[in-house]
């Protein structure tokens, strides 16, 4: 789970996550008690091969939105934003003054990465 | 039997609390029982910062913003109450163990804490009009008085402009508003570009009249504007019933017994015998008074009146005001920031009225959503949660949410009790719903006029305006189950309602400042007896 908890903070928020971090994403996965063995190869599979999560995040949203790497991945999301430290990451700055174009384009680069990962999402 | 007190009131909500005050201030003594519960570390925690601080300073915050458990941040749950901020949780607790409701199609909020629901409030201050207070069966001379009083009593800052028919914004001596934020005066100001259209329409955009100081008064300070309003519970500058009870508590004419879970009540030879739970050791209490006030929610009243009553087992009339919410996006707004002063409280109240005469008028309630964390969102758009994040970050300064309630009659709702359980219904009719749906869209039309695109249009089912009443309406003959114009239970001698029970109409203005002035007019026509 350490090394699941690595992962999706670093995919997240471009970091490692603190010790108080691991501690408690260990602890609401516990107490969530996701259903053993469910989505199992799919876990496996990010673990061995983190830099697929992108993609893999991508068509999991669209085609499986209640799937438990989801919620494993909201959980870290949840956590890191309560995180001082990466606090500027999820607030709206003043560097931002990004608009419709930028937003368009985001958008974009998920839907291919959708694409791309629903090619994986068929193996797996 | 120790010597009975002249009143106990049941409840510490705003009714209870604004009961009690004018009772105490009045010369009476009174007990207050209330289950009152309550953290320790409810209303300690100073919060002297403010949001965008509490944010980046420290070393971790997920107690504070997340809270322990898990299962909230998982749970697909929209029902009432889900959303509260984990500080405010303690609001809900303790609900569905001691107050277990049986419904498929309505969903209430209920509280059991000290303050009751007025702990998470949202301020909003709003007076009837005649043909309201009539139609709910209160007598306006009588409210119009009881809201001045009131409004001196608690304070409240609004403004003088189209909307203040419908808000506080007439009533003499009220502060300043709040400062706005740059979401709200964009809308304002497309509002303005728009007027005369609008306005031709029965819209009508304002400035809330909100139960908060913008000055200080009575030792509470001025809001600070610290973004923490769905968080902090330690700011006097908002009205909450824990203000007046704190002054209250040192009275020697008040008796606050908390922990007390009241199960019911008799009435004997001018003495009423009040029954309760010690919530400490669950052990079975009672206590005496001359005059019982009832003011534990329309819902916990009826749970009392018919607990009670010999016909236990008879339904009552419910009604509550169908809410429906409709994020949008303002467009100019996006990717800039709210400015210095940003406020998570309504900043802006949208009044339809479409025959001009003040009656029948739907609410929109226009929030900025910016104090509230990324998490919740970012499973709303089917993306991944980069790209999500990425989005909704600039999305953030540029989110609106409109609340829209709608007025309703009696008819609708239904409510029970077997003799173990208490049970609710709420349905309308095709005709209704049609009204409704007709009145969101002309709602989601002003919106896409004031420069938003509207997301979609959320329903989060019956109950969720958290605004009930009906259950023991007001009647002229004795009929049983209902209360003379006095707020008096009919069939008793002594026992008075001073929540919305009696209300046999829900105009869709916030109704909270009305409760608080019909609870004043039953104390205050009781102490002139």
């Amino acid at each position: 789970m350490r090394k699941e908890a690595f992962i999706y903070s670093r995919y997240l928020c471009g970091n490692d996550p603190s010790n108080e971090v691991i501690s408690c994403y260990e602890s609401f996965v516990h107490k969530a008690a996701f259903e053993a063995g469910k989505e199992k190869c799919l876990q496996n599979f990010i673990v061995t091969f983190p830099f697929i999560l992108p993609v893999l995040d991508a068509a999991l949203a669209f085609f499986r939105p209640r799937s438990i790497v989801r919620k494993k991945l909201l959980l870290m999301f949840a956590l890191l934003e309560c995180q001082p430290e990466h606090a500027d990451k999820f607030m709206p700055g003043t560097d931002q003054n990004r608009g419709g174009v930028y937003l368009f384009f985001t958008g974009t680069w998920a839907i291919v990465k959708l694409m791309a990962g629903s090619i994986f999402l068929v193996f797996l | 039997m120790s010597e009975p007190f002249d009143f106990i009131v049941v409840g510490s909500g705003p009714c209870g609390a604004i009961a009690a005050n004018t009772l105490v201030s009045g010369g009476a003594r009174v007990q207050m029982l209330d289950a009152g519960i309550l953290p320790e570390d409810a209303f300690s925690s100073s919060t002297k910062t403010n949001y965008e601080q509490k944010r980046k300073e420290g070393i971790s915050n997920s107690d504070y913003f997340l809270g322990n458990d898990a299962a909230d941040l998982l749970s697909d749950d929209i029902s009432t109450g889900a959303q509260l901020t984990p500080s405010r949780k303690f609001m809900v607790s303790r609900v569905r163990e001691l107050l277990p409701l049986l419904s498929d199609s309505f969903f209430p909020m209920e509280s059991l804490s000290y303050g009751g629901l007025g702990n998470g409030w949202g301020l909003g201050c709003c007076v009837f009009s005649e043909a309201e207070l009539k139609r709910c069966g209160l007598d306006p001379q009588k409210m119009h008085l009881a809201y001045k009083e009131v409004a001196e009593l608690i304070g409240i800052s609004g403004a003088d402009d189209d909307a203040a028919q419908y808000t506080c914004g007439k009533l003499q001596g009220i502060m300043k508003p709040l400062q706005m934020d740059r979401n709200a005066s964009g809308l304002l100001n497309a509002y303005t570009g728009k007027r005369a259209d609008l306005n031709r329409k029965g819209f009508y955009l304002g400035r809330p009249s909100l139960a908060l100081l913008t000055e200080p008064k009575d030792n509470r300070s001025a809001y600070r504007y610290d973004d923490l309003d769905f968080y902090s519970n330690d700011d006097t500058s908002a009205w909450r019933p824990r203000v007046m009870l704190e002054k209250l508590k040192g009275n020697a004419n008040f008796n606050y017994s908390g922990n007390a879970f009241v199960k019911g009540y008799s009435e004997n030879e001018g003495i009423i015998r009040v029954s309760y739970t010690d919530l400490r050791d669950s052990s079975e209490k009672e206590a005496f008074c001359r005059k019982l006030i009832l003011a534990s929610g329309t819902l916990g009243t009826a749970r009392l009146v018919l607990r009670s009553s010999e016909k236990r087992d008879s339904a009552l009339p419910l009604i509550c005001n169908p809410y429906y919410y409709i994020p949008s996006i303002q467009w100019r707004m996006i990717g800039k920031g709210l400015g210095e002063k940003p406020v998570g409280l309504a900043q802006l109240s949208l009044f339809e009225d479409r025959d001009n005469k003040n009656e029948d008028v739907a609410m929109g309630s226009i929030y900025s959503y910016h104090s509230l964390m990324l998490y919740r969102l970012i499973l709303q758009a089917p993306l991944d949660m980069r790209s999500s994040a990425k989005i909704f970050r600039n999305l953030l300064p540029a989110l609106t949410i409109f609340g829209i309630h709608h007025p309703e009659s009696a008819g609708s709702g239904r409510f029970q009790y077997n003799g173990k359980a208490f049970s609710a219904s709420y349905e309308h009719n095709d005709e209704m719903n049609a009204q409704v749906i007709k009145r969101n869209k002309r709602f989601v039309s002003v919106i896409k006029k004031l420069g938003c695109y509207p997301v979609r249009t959320v329903d989060p089912g019956f109950g969720a305006s958290i605004h009930y009443a009906g259950t023991l309406p007001f009647a002229e003959g004795e009929e049983p189950f209902s209360l003379d114009p006095t707020g008096r239970l009919h069939g008793s001698k002594n026992i008075y309602v001073a929540d919305g029970s009696g209300f046999r109409y829900l105009p869709a203005k916030g109704l909270t400042f009305s409760l608080m002035a019909w609870a004043h007019v039953v104390a205050k026509n009781l102490i002139s007896k």
